[in-house]
C-alpha cells in the first residue's frame, strides 16, 4: 500500500503522517526541524494566560501544519469545555485534544468527565480526540458520544515508560472503530513501532523527544519507527512458535 | 476593579478592548479574549468597552504536549 492510499482519517480530515508531535518542554526554535524530521502534519499545543513577554509559538509553526489544541490544565468536564471553546476561537478549527486530568501526582485522566465533555463538544461540532485510560466500556461510550478518535495512554504522561497498558490498548484496537492513537508514555521508537505493529492508528509523542539529547534526530527515529510499525501491521506479522523451532532452510539435500 | 488574568488593572476601565490590547502589546494573532466568561470575537474588540468590575481573561497558545 502506498503512502498516498494509506491515510489516517480524523473527523473527515485525512493525513499521510501517523506521528503527532507535542510542542512542550523544548525550545520553539527546534519545532520546525522536529516537524520536518518527524514529517508530522499535526502538532498539539496548550492554552495559557497570555504573557506578552513570551514568544508567540504560532510564529514557529510551518505553513500547512494542523494545530491540535489541547485542554491540558482542565480538571473537570466544565473546565475542559471552556478551554475547548477558547481553543476553537484561537485556532479557527474544530480539532480538540480533550484532556481532563484532576490527578496531580500521576496525571491520570478522569474517564467519566471526559465522556461528559466529549458529548457536549461533539454536539457543538468539535472533532474530539479524548485522552483516556484504556478501558473498553469507556471507549465505547466515547464513540457513542461522538469522539473522532480514542487516545489511550501507554504509561503516565512524561514518564517514557513505554507500553505499560499494552494488553488493554490491544482490546481497543480490536474492538473500537475510530482511530486509536497512543497518547502518553511512549519513550522510545521501538515502543512506537511495537504499538503500530499491534494496529494502533497513530502515535503522539512529546516528552520522549523533548528529553532526548538531539531532538530532531529523535523525531526522525520516531518517524521511521512509526512507518516501520505501520508497514509491518499492514504486511501481517508472521506467526510465533511457542515451543521448538522450524527450520527456514530445506531439511533435504544435506551434504555430509 | 477590573481584573485582567487575575491581576487588578484599574486603568483598563473605560477603554475599548482593542485600545487596551494595543497598549499592552498583546500578541493579537495568538490571543482569545474572554470578558466575564464570554468570548469576545476579534471584530467586536473596538466596540466593546471595559467596565469597572469586568473580569478579562487573555489566553494564548503555548508549547505543550499532554
Amino acid at each position: 500500500m502506498s503512502e498516498e492510499t494509506d491515510l489516517l482519517t480524523i473527523g473527515g480530515h485525512t493525513f499521510t503522517s501517523r506521528f503527532i508531535l507535542g510542542s512542550g518542554k523544548y525550545s520553539y526554535d527546534l519545532i520546525d526541524s522536529a516537524i520536518n524530521q518527524a514529517k508530522a502534519q499535526i502538532i498539539t499545543m496548550a492554552l495559557r494566560r497570555t504573557d506578552s513577554a513570551e514568544e508567540n509559538i504560532l510564529n514557529y509553526i510551518p505553513e500547512g501544519i494542523t494545530i491540535l489544541p489541547n485542554t491540558s490544565g482542565s480538571t473537570n468536564a466544565e473546565e475542559a469545555i471552556r478551554t475547548a471553546r477558547l481553543a476553537r476561537e484561537l485556532s479557527g478549527s474544530n480539532f480538540i485534544k480533550l484532556e481532563v486530568v484532576p490527578d496531580k501526582k500521576y496525571l491520570m485522566p478522569d474517564n467519566n468527565e471526559t465522556v461528559k465533555a466529549t458529548e457536549v463538544l461533539a454536539n457543538e461540532g468539535f472533532i474530539v480526540m479524548p485522552y483516556v485510560l484504556p478501558d473498553l466500556n469507556i471507549a465505547r461510550q466515547l464513540v457513542d458520544a461522538g469522539a473522532a478518535t480514542v487516545m489511550p495512554l501507554a504509561a503516565p504522561i512524561g514518564t517514557n515508560k513505554g507500553l505499560a497498558t499494552k494488553d488493554l490498548i490491544q482490546i481497543l484496537i480490536d474492538e473500537i472503530d475510530v482511530p486509536i492513537i497512543i497518547d502518553a508514555g511512549i519513550g522510545r521508537p521501538s515502543e512506537a513501532a511495537a504499538a503500530m505493529e499491534m494496529g494502533a492508528d497513530a502515535i503522539m509523542a512529546n516528552t520522549s523527544m523533548a528529553t532526548a539529547k538531539n531532538i530532531p534526530l529523535m523525531a526522525e527515529a520516531f518517524r521511521l519507527a512509526v512507518e516501520a510499525g505501520r508497514k509491518a501491521y499492514l504486511a501481517g506479522p508472521g506467526r510465533v512458535i511457542e515451543h521448538g523451532a522450524v527450520a527456514s532452510s530445506p531439511l533435504t539435500g544435506l551434504s555430509k | 476593579m477590573v481584573t485582567v488574568n487575575g491581576e487588578p488593572q484599574a486603568q483598563a476601565a473605560g477603554q475599548d478592548i482593542l485600545t487596551f490590547l494595543q497598549a499592552r502589546q498583546a500578541p493579537i494573532d495568538n490571543l482569545v479574549v474572554e470578558l466575564n466568561g464570554t468570548i469576545i470575537h476579534r471584530p467586536e474588540y473596538e466596540q466593546t468597552l471595559i467596565k469597572p468590575d469586568d473580569k478579562l481573561e487573555l489566553i494564548s497558545f503555548v508549547g505543550g504536549g499532554r
